[in-house]
């Protein structure tokens, strides 16, 4: 699977992820309305219950349990204004309860029927009973057609009673209900948390540990690091002005290649004093190599072993018209630190080729600062350095 | 000579040699102060401030990385920009240059013409980092 796969998969995590906590979060919002609403509704408080459950709405508008209680609670509010003898606001209060479900034609016609009954003050029942008559009489059957006015008065209160009662029944007037509701929102809510934090939790979990294991097969142990700094210098040498790329060493991407790991074994072994002879071989083998880094390294840790074949191969890399070759030839000679490294480096510093002459520069400044470098090459050194200064003009 | 509101650089090498070539090169242009270590720095300061520090690396009392880690700690002098000079040309070395806060590193040998580029680069730039209070 290719990096950019990963990188796929990894994205539509982070989105899923994002989906499903904008989710949890506006359903954590919904359900503090909705339990505040049913609180406030058990203990009476209309206006608050109205309040709640209005929230509640606007971020699920269409929740059947919040219409079915915000119409309740209106309804109730409405009762309670209109045995306060708040006859305008009991009207209006239905009358938004009345909004809340206008697809409802069962309840509307109930709407409808209660509305004329709150029309009537209280007070005036008895008194402004062609108004009642006008509004009830009509709809009564013949055979209970009331024959006086007590009669008429009895099933008035009668048909008042059960229109309020069926509108109660309606919106399911059994109180425990909301709270059987409430604590079904409460679990559902639950599950989709807990569910969601194992589902992430643990995706998230193989998701790190696939890439973790991704990067280490492209990459190799800390390779990864390696590679970025190898980036973020490349890009630092590339910024440097015309000329300052002659930087010595060998580049970082130098350790991922399989011939770096088996020269630290010959090296170590090496100066342990183990199988010299096998490392020998095994060295001469990699000077064929392409690379020239990887030639330069073998050739420096060849020295020990065998000086005449090290140097030989050296100064065929510093010769080599390529500067490819002749970069990674100066610093294994800077890293050896010997007369006959100075002697080879000294001519570059006066190769026609400015690079070349400023990497030779810069190698022969490297061996200067070696503490482990014999005094008299010291010597010779410090003596040569002014003289390559005025003649090639280059300031160090 | 240079003019009146000249900029200023400060050069701290510990060779004769790479002081007197880049005071020589850039004196026409810019007021120049040189310095063989950092000893006396704090006392360079209070009458010249630089616009532009160049600064080599390896110095016997205190090395550039330590001395520019240390300009970078102190609010006065954090935003004046670092030049560094280094015979040590390996990665690892340029690396450590632009951790230390350094701001640009030329590895000697160097053309003069190469610092007199950085060097107009970082002082030309310097409208565009004014120091803060």
């Amino acid at each position: 699977v290719k990096l950019k796969t990963w990188a796929l998969i990894g994205t539509l995590f982070v989105i899923s992820f994002g989906l499903w906590a904008g989710y949890v979060l506006s359903r954590r919002a919904f359900l503090r309305d909705f339990n505040a609403g049913v609180h406030s509704y058990l203990s009476g408080q209309f206006e608050e219950a109205e309040q709640h459950l209005r929230g509640a709405l606007k971020r699920r508008p269409h929740s059947h349990e919040v219409t079915q209680l915000l119409s309740k609670v209106l309804i109730e509010r409405s009762f309670a204004e209109y045995h306060q003898k708040n006859y305008a606001a009991a009207l209006e209060t239905l009358d938004r309860a009345s909004q809340t479900i206008p697809a409802d034609d069962a309840a509307q016609n109930t709407f409808t029927a209660l509305r004329e009954q709150l029309s009537v003050p209280a007070d005036k029942r008895p008194v402004n009973i062609e108004q009642v008559l006008d509004g009830l009489y009509k709809h009564l059957p013949a055979q209970t057609q009331p024959n006086s006015l007590q009669a008429v008065m009895e099933q008035w209160l009668e048909r008042s009673q059960m229109s309020q009662e069926a509108l109660l029944k309606h919106f399911w007037d059994n109180q425990e209900h909301w709270l059987v509701q409430l604590e079904r929102e409460q679990e559902q809510f639950r599950r989709v948390l807990y569910g969601g934090l194992i589902l992430f939790g643990v995706g998230g979990i193989l998701l790190v540990v696939s890439l973790v294991g991704v990067l280490h097969a492209y990459f190799g142990r800390r390779g990864v690091f390696a590679r970025l700094l190898e980036d973020h210098y490349r890009r630092v040498v590339a910024a440097l002005p015309a000329g300052s790329h002659v930087l010595l060493g060998p580049p970082v991407s130098l350790h991922a290649v399989p011939e770096s790991q088996q020269m630290d074994i010959i090296e170590a072994e090496i100066i342990s004093g183990h199988n010299e002879e096998e490392s020998a071989k095994r060295l001469q083998s990699l000077l064929e190599g392409e690379n020239p880094w990887v030639r330069a390294r073998a050739a420096k840790i060849l020295y020990r072993l065998d000086p005449r074949l090290s140097l030989q191969e050296l100064k065929r890399l510093v010769t080599d018209a390529s500067d490819g070759a002749q970069v990674p030839g100066m610093w294994a000679l800077s890293e050896l630190g010997t007369s006959e490294a100075l002697d080879l480096l000294v001519p570059l510093a006066y190769s026609p080729s400015r690079e070349i002459q400023q990497g030779a520069i810069r190698s022969l400044l490297q061996l200067q600062s070696k503490a482990s470098l014999p005094s008299d090459v010291q010597e010779k050194l410090n003596k040569l350095l002014p003289e390559i200064r005025s003649r090639t003009g280059w300031v160090f | 000579m240079p003019q009146d509101n000249a900029a200023r650089i400060l050069i701290i090498d510990d060779e004769p040699i790479v002081r007197q070539t880049v005071e020589r090169a850039l004196s026409p242009v810019y007021e120049i102060q040189t310095l063989p270590s950092s000893e006396k720095l704090e006392q360079t300061f209070q009458s010249f401030l630089p616009d532009l520090i160049i600064l080599d690396v390896r110095m016997p009392q205190e090395d550039g990385w330590h001395l520019c880690g240390r300009l970078r700690r102190d609010k006065r002098f954090d935003v004046i920009p670092v030049v560094f000079l280094s015979a040590m040309s390996d990665k690892a070395s340029v690396r450590k240059g632009f951790s230390s806060g350094g701001d640009f590193y030329l590895p000697k040998p160097f053309d003069i013409y190469e610092l007199k580029r950085a060097v107009e680069i970082f002082i030309g730039r310097k409208h565009r980092y004014p120091a803060g209070d």
